[in-house]
Order: structure tokens, then sequence, then C-alpha cells
């Protein structure tokens, strides 16, 4: 019965983050809230590796979409295919045009499945999100499922469709034990549905959700809508129209569960709002004064239950950080990237069976030009008669961007002076025009580890903001900061961008990667991982910021495969100019 | 991606929109005066920046256009006809239609033959001819063109938007083809600051810019939300609701355009225009001349025959904002600025 499913009640305890069977719960009301609200909801973001636990709930799911079982996008997925268009194949063979409605049309008022949602490329989410702005009632747009299987908070789908879908669930922490088969079917749905459509929300549920949202750091508005219907959602599956405090909470915890997306919290710059603030007197605050502290309690019970799965969330991303080192790379290479409709035009290629991008028009018609009297003879068509094998493809070179990461000694009494050329460089780097295009991040190690202090960015907005205050000294753990360059490095290559570390150290590191000040140990561990970064061939600077030039320095040099210089006293700037010939060089 | 599906669904209603005074101005003076050149809308997501685009087309006059063209020509000028029109027009007289002026958003990602046209795959494979299908630059003719996340374009498309936005005409030379028609458009841009800028040379054409937030005081935030919870039950009867102060406003905007050509831009107000632009160090003369268009535009809209300074003061912030010189040692903001010199220079 739909009774029982709640895993919070008034009554009963909340589950301890530790309970790991509540995640599948809170994923099987999700797969009912989607049923019950549709469009309403956006979709679900689903955290999860491809494995037994996502199908296992993929399939269930199904069971809310009886006729009409959703439709899946392919990473590789093209233009005419989404949107639809002239089927240029079916054309072909049937000599008329065919024309194929595409995915997003097809999938009016049923689920979307986006697998690797976290490598969407931009245009399908932007096309997917236009659509889903537009939805009227008469023809409403798709539920989009995001499939995401990004490893870390760095990889994730796009915000453009981050921002439009309501749901998140996170199956990551779940084996093959947790899964359960759903226990609610196709008819609690259609019970629920009459009683969403015809239920309001209280103004008291509004007001907890959009202060709930702002306090925990969601800016845009759609999150305390998402909240109104999901809650909505949730008070019908179990039969009410009214909103009580368990489906609120519910609701709180599935969409404002998550790290918000996009750029760090701005809300260091901007007050965040008074949350006792009473409401200017448009007539009907009589009874508001009291009401008041009645909503600031709801508020925080709901970012309470909101903040229940994030900390569950941190307990797991410790584990799954040790996840995250994969040998080898693979992917696009960072110079020349072939995308297939960007950038200035090489030459074209045949076209293959299951070929995506452009037709090149002229050179497919001049390679059909030859057959056509041959092929005319046989067929009565009109117009050229086109084989598949002559089709061409037009072709794309891209300069892919760089990416060019700062990885910085923070340690010791120089911390400061360094942060502060790092800070100049990167400053420079971004104002110069023609470097608008690269990506600049910068990483700082000291003490324990290292950090990333800015992540990639061409803001330089984002820069002041976050190296405005740049703390140092400390022991000097190297090798976590060459592991962490790395990493970053290996993320950029991902995106398509040509990474460019530069590091600015003495090249004296003492700590261990697990903390322990023991400096032979630590040599070591830096030696082993920078050796590893010459053997992937990553093209690096090393700037000596020692006050005499040190072998230290010159070694670790050399094992990372960099290029050296001796750089003590020097502004940001002629290190920013040194970064700009190492990258025109190569 | 085009305007028209059969009957028109309400859209959310202009006057209905919560705050965002700044955003709703800067769209009122670009619709009264095209020639400024377009609205850069920074800000955070879900702000309600393409609702606000939305809103104001479906506000605005309908225009006259040749029915069926798919450049949407204005009937009574003949010199301005595309190819299509003038060939028509020969046998039989246009017909004439009203139809609202487009928004046309051009998607991230969007290529270059869905932005500027390309050939026709249809006719070509079928009947060998090599025709010219309009693409978004033709769609967006005489309206607005809204292009979400200007900051992460391509560069070969900005150059193209540079192009046309500049000249109103699309040059299509390629595959074969050598088209031009008509582009006129006004260019509205949003952003998140945070994700990279824009290039000079881009935020330069901007005419005016405005800093884009979801309203502070919780109050707001959850009459915004009710407001859409209302619409989105009945749309019919919440645009309905509305309507009036709407109309309102469309009788204010074609006031303001009628009386726009007749307000006056006394030398003493364009001396303090210029000073305040080269107090603000702002680059190049196209600041000035956007400050210029937008005091009159406000002026125009208040009813006022002559441009005081306090129509240049509540300009400037608009006109000004984004061609300041970056100065990275400067830890304020561009508003801040702004406010600094406008109060030097136009006390109150």
């Amino acid at each position: 019965m739909a009774q029982d499913l709640a895993p919070l009640t008034r009554d009963a305890p909340a589950k301890t983050p530790t309970d790991v069977s509540a995640p599948w719960a809170l994923a099987e009301l999700a797969a009912a809230i989607v049923a019950i609200a549709g469009a309403s909801i956006g979709g679900v973001r689903v955290i999860a590796r491809n494995g037994p636990v996502r199908s296992a709930w993929l399939e269930e799911l199904n069971r809310a979409f009886p006729e009409t079982p959703p439709i899946a996008v392919p990473l590789s997925v093209d233009r005419d295919r989404l949107v639809g268009g002239l089927s240029v194949d079916a054309t072909l063979r049937a000599g008329k045009p065919v024309y194929e409605t595409g995915l997003i049309a097809a999938a009016e008022g049923r689920a979307l499945v986006l697998r690797m949602a976290e490598r969407t490329e931009d245009w399908v989410a932007a096309t997917l999100a236009a659509r889903l702005d537009e939805g009227t009632t008469a023809k409403p747009p798709p539920i989009v499922i995001l499939l995401d299987e990004g490893a870390d908070t760095d990889e994730a789908p796009p915000n453009i469709l981050l921002e439009r879908v309501g749901l998140t669930i996170d199956l990551s922490t779940l084996s093959h034990r947790d899964i359960a088969p759903f226990r609610w079917t196709g008819k609690d749905i259609a019970a629920a549905k009459p009683l969403f459509e015809d239920s309001d929300i209280a103004p008291e549920w509004l007001t907890a959700f959009t202060q709930a949202a702002l306090a925990l750091g969601y800016t845009s508005l759609r999150k305390p809508i998402f909240c109104a219907a999901a809650a909505r959602a949730v008070a019908a599956f179990h039969g009410r129209k009214d909103v009580c405090e368990t489906d609120a909470a519910l609701a709180c915890q599935l969409v404002l569960g998550g790290v918000p997306n996009g750029a760090p919290e701005t809300s260091n710059t901007d007050p965040a709002p008074d949350v006792s603030e009473t409401p200017q007197s448009d007539g009907d605050d009589g009874s508001r004064s009291d009401g008041d502290s009645a909503v600031d309690d709801l508020t925080e019970r709901m970012i309470a239950a909101a903040l229940a799965a994030r900390l569950q969330d941190a307990f797991e991303t410790t584990g799954r950080a040790a996840q995250r080192r994969r040998g080898g790379i693979s992917g696009k290479s960072g110079q020349i990237m072939r995308a297939d409709d960007k950038g200035a035009p090489a030459r074209p290629r045949p076209r293959r069976a299951r070929g995506h991008g452009r037709l090149d028009l002229i050179q497919t018609l001049r390679k059909a030009a030859p057959w056509q009297p041959l092929r005319k003879a046989e067929t009565r068509q009109t117009g050229p008669a086109i084989r598949p094998s002559d089709l061409q493809i037009k072709q794309f070179k891209r300069r892919s961007q760089s990416s060019v990461i700062f990885i910085v000694d923070a340690s010791g009494s120089a911390a400061m002076h360094r942060l502060g050329e790092a800070k100049g460089a990167v400053e420079h780097l971004l104002s110069d025009c023609y470097a608008r295009r690269d990506m600049v991040s910068v990483i700082a190690f000291r003490g324990e580890a290292a950090d990333l202090l800015l992540p990639p960015t061409r803001s330089l907005v984002r820069v002041q903001r976050s190296l405005g205050n740049l703390p140092g000294g400390g022991a000097t753990p190297l090798a976590d900061a060459i592991l962490a360059g790395h990493r970053l490095a290996r993320a950029e290559m991902t995106r398509g961008r040509a990474p460019f570390l530069v590091f600015l150290s003495d090249g004296r590191g003492n700590l261990t990667r697990d903390g322990k000040n023991n400096r032979d140990r630590a040599k070591e561990e830096t030696a082993h991982l920078a050796k590893q970064l010459r053997a992937e061939g990553w093209p690096s600077l090393f700037l000596d910021t020692s006050r005499r030039p040190n072998p230290a320095a010159r070694h670790l040099s050399d094992l990372l495969g960099a290029r050296y210089k001796f750089l003590p006293h020097v502004s940001g700037q002629h290190v920013s100019t040194l970064v700009r010939d190492e990258i025109g060089r190569r | 991606m085009c305007a028209s599906l059969g009957a028109p669904v309400p859209v959310f209603p202009f006057s209905a929109i919560v705050g965002q005074d700044g955003l709703k101005t800067a769209l009122l003076i670009a619709a009264i005066e095209p020639l400024i050149g377009g609205v850069l809308a920074f800000g955070d997501r879900g702000t309600g920046k393409t609702t606000a685009i939305r809103a104001l087309a479906a506000l605005l006059p309908p225009i006259d256009t040749v029915a069926d063209c798919p450049y949407r020509c204005a009937p009574p000028n003949p010199a301005g006809l595309c190819e299509l029109c003038r060939g028509a027009r020969k046998t039989d007289p246009l017909t004439a239609t009203k139809e609202a002026p487009p928004v046309i958003n051009l998607p991230l990602g969007a290529t270059e033959d869905r932005v500027i046209g390309s050939v026709d795959l249809e006719r070509a494979l079928i009947d060998g001819k090599m025709t010219f299908e309009p693409g978004l630059l033709a769609a967006a003719h005489r309206g607005f063109l809204y292009v979400d996340e200007v900051n992460l374009l391509d560069d070969h498309l900005v150059d193209i938007l540079l192009d046309v936005a500049a000249s109103g005409i699309n040059r299509v030379e390629r595959e074969g083809l050598s088209i031009t028609h008509p582009s006129d458009f006004v260019l509205i841009g949003s952003g998140n600051p945070e994700e990279g800028e824009l290039r000079p040379q881009l935020l330069d054409r901007f005419g005016l810019s405005v800093d884009v937030r979801t309203p502070k005081s919780v109050a707001d935030r959850v009459e915004v939300i009710r407001r859409r919870d209302a619409f989105e039950r009945d749309r019919e009867g919440f645009a309905k609701s509305w309507r009036r102060k709407d109309l309102a406003v469309r009788r204010k905007v074609e006031q303001a355009k009628a009386a726009l050509p007749d307000v006056i831009l006394d030398d003493e107000t364009l001396g303090q225009a210029a000073a305040l632009c080269l107090e603000l160090g702002s680059d190049g003369l196209r600041g000035e001349l956007a400050l210029m268009r937008a005091a009159r535009a406000l002026a125009a809209l208040d009813g006022k025959e002559t441009v005081t300074a306090a129509h240049l003061r509540r300009a400037a912030p608009f006109a000004l904002g984004h061609r300041l010189r970056k100065d990275p040692l400067d830890e304020s903001d561009a508003t801040s600025r702004v406010a600094r010199v406008v109060e030097e220079i136009l006390p109150l």
C-alpha cells in the first residue's frame, strides 16, 4: 500500500545518514513523483555508475510509463535525429522526402533518457532546455532523465539542464543487495494524478521553500517552484490534497539535497535576505507577525531535511575519491580537435554508415557527377542520382583552447610572495585580449594538502573573488600538488582543452602523501609522480622561485619533463609573458 | 524555433513580472530606439530574462508583413522587398498581414548553417536545384534575437553576429550560393559573468547592459513563484487579468516612439554626457552615443520634450556599465564606479 512508503514520518525518527537503505527508498519515491508530476518537475538527475543498481531503477521506472516506454538519447546523436528533419538515407532510398520527427518531438510527455549526461554536448543541452522552456499543456515537453556517471563534482551535466531538472537522487553508494522491487504500481499513480492536478499549496510552504533554497545557496527561483511541485506530488501519492510536513521534508531532500550547480555561492557579496523579514504591509498581514516565528522553524526543518542527504554525500565522497585514479588517457587529443561542424574547413572524408556531421554537398555532387548518365539510364529518377557511397562529410579543424594550470607552492615564508606573483600572472593572462580564449586555474599547496584555489575559468571576476585572500605557510606537500595538477589536467583534456602546467616552487617537498613529515619518503613519492606526468606527455613549465638556482628544483623539473626557468623576484607580468611564449612554442 | 505555432499561446504578461525594473526599462529603451544596439543582461540563472523578452515582444504592436514571406518583408516599401516578394508582386498584389515581432533564440552550440542559412538540402537532393534555406538571422528580422550564455558563444559565430548586427544585412557566400537579405534585429544577450568574459569588441556592440538578480526580499521571491504558479494553472485567465496594464505599457511605447524624433538634447546636456564618459574612461565614442540615445528614449517614455540631467543619471548605468576600461587592481564593481562618477559630475 502506498501508505507505508514514507521513510520519514512525523513520529518515527529520521534515518541517520549512514543508513544505506534510505537512498533506494528515496529513489523509489522520486520515480513516483516523476510519474505523477510529469513535466512540472522537469525530470530526475540520477547519480550512479553503469551497473545493476541503475539498471534496476530504470526498469522499475518503466512501471510509470507502461504504454509509452522512455526514449534514449545516445551521446553521439546528431542534429537531425534529435530535432527532426529530412532523413537523408530514407529519402535517397524512397526517392521522395522522408522526414523524421526527431527524438525530442517523439518524447512528448514521455521520459527522455540521457546516458553519460556529464558528457552531453552543449548544443544538445541547449536545444533540450529551449524545448523544456517552451512547454505548453497542449504539447507537454519531455521529462528528462539525466544519467550522471561523473566521478566528481567537476564532471557534471551541463548547468543549463541541471537548472531545469527538479529532482536529484544518488545511487552510487548502493550495491545490488540494496535493490528491491518498487512497492507502487501504475494504479497508485493513476489514483494520485487527479489529486495532484487539483491540489494547491499553502503560502507558508512557499515561503519556507524559498527561504530554505536561498539559505542553501540556490539563487535560482526554479528550485522553490520544483519543491512545491514535488511536495504536492508526494501528498497526492499518499492520497492527500494538502501538503503536510513530511511531504515537504521529502521534497526538500530530493530537490535541494545536492550541491548547488554552477559557480560557488555568491552569497558573500550579496547579503542573504533576512530570513525573519516581515513582508511590507499590503493589507493582509494582520496575522503575519505571529506566523513569522512558525515560518522560521519550518524553514529550519526543511533545511535540515535537505542537508540530511548532503551529509550522506560527504561520507561517500571520500570513498569515491579513491576511485578516481585510472590509468591512461582516452578521448580527444588536445591540440587539434576534430569537431564535426566547428572551425575552419579541412579535407572532407567519405561518410561511414553511421556517420554524423554536416553533408558536404558540393563534394558529394562532384563525386556523383560522373555516374549520372549511367544511373539515370537505369532508374527514371529526376534530379541527381546519389548513392550513399557518394556522400562526403565536412571535416573541420578547431584549435582547442589552452588551459593553463598554475601549481603554486604556498608553503614556507616565501608563500605570500609566490602566491602574489601567481595572482598577478593570472590576471595579466586574462586581461590580454588574445588570451581570453584560454582557461586559467590555480592549485596551491601547503600544510596538509593541495587546494584547488581557482577552478578553470576565463573570468577576471572569478579570479578576484577566489584569490582575494591567500593564506600561506606550513609544510610542503609537493607530491600532492603534482597529483592534483595531474588530475585537473586530465579533466581539462576530456573537456577538449589543451592543458599546460606551470609550477611555481623551490622543488623541496617535505610532506608525504599521507601527511607525515618525512623528507626522503616525500622525495620518493614526488619523483614517482613526476615521472608519471612526464611519461604521459603533459607540457609543463617549472619556475624556480628559490633565492639561488636550486638543484632540487632543477632535478624535479627534469623529472617532470618541464622547461626550467630560474625566477626569484619577478612580476606577474613576466611570468605571464613566459607562459604565453611557451604556449605559442607548442 | 519558429515564432508561430498555430494559435498563439498566452505568454507571461510583461506587467506581471515582479521587480526587474532595470531589465524592463532597458528592454523598453531598446524597443523605442532600435538604433541603440541591443541589451546585455548579466545575471544568474532563473532570473526571468527569457520571460521578460518574450513578454515584451508579445506586448509590442504587431508589425505589417507580407503573408508567407520567409524574410518578413514590410509591404509598403517596394525597394526593401526580397527577391521572392519582388517576383510575386509582378503577378499579383501582395497580401499584407499582421504578426507579432518575432523572438528568436540563438541556442548554445548553434551551427553556422543554422544561423546564417544554408542550401536547402531537400530541394538540392530531389530537384537538383540550389536554393537558399533561411536561417535564424532571417527569422529574427524586424524582431529580437536572444543569445543565451553569450559569453560562451563560439568565436566564429560572434564574428558573424557582429557583422550582421552592424550592417543590418546578412550576406551569404557559401556552397555556391550568393544571397543577401535584410536582417535587422534587436540583439539581446544574457550571460553569467562568473563563467567567462566577453571579448571587448562584442561587449562594445551592446548598447545597454543591465545586472539581473533574483529579488532580494523573501516576500518578492514568494510572489514570483505564486504568480508563476497561477499562470501555469490558467494561462488565459492570468493573461487576461494583466491585459489592461500591458496595454497601458504598449500605449506608452507607441507614444514614446512617435515623440522620439522631437525630443531635444541641448548643448549643456550634451556637455554633461561627454564629461561623464570622459571621467569614467569609457573607450571609444559608442558609449556617448548609447548614453545620448538612452537618455532621449527615457525622456520620450516620460513624455518630456527635453532631456534633463535626471535622464542622464538614469541612463548612465545602462549605457556605460559594460564599457569601463578594465582595471584589475580596482576591486569595486562596475555599478559602484558608475554611481560614484555620476554623483560627482551630476550632483542631485
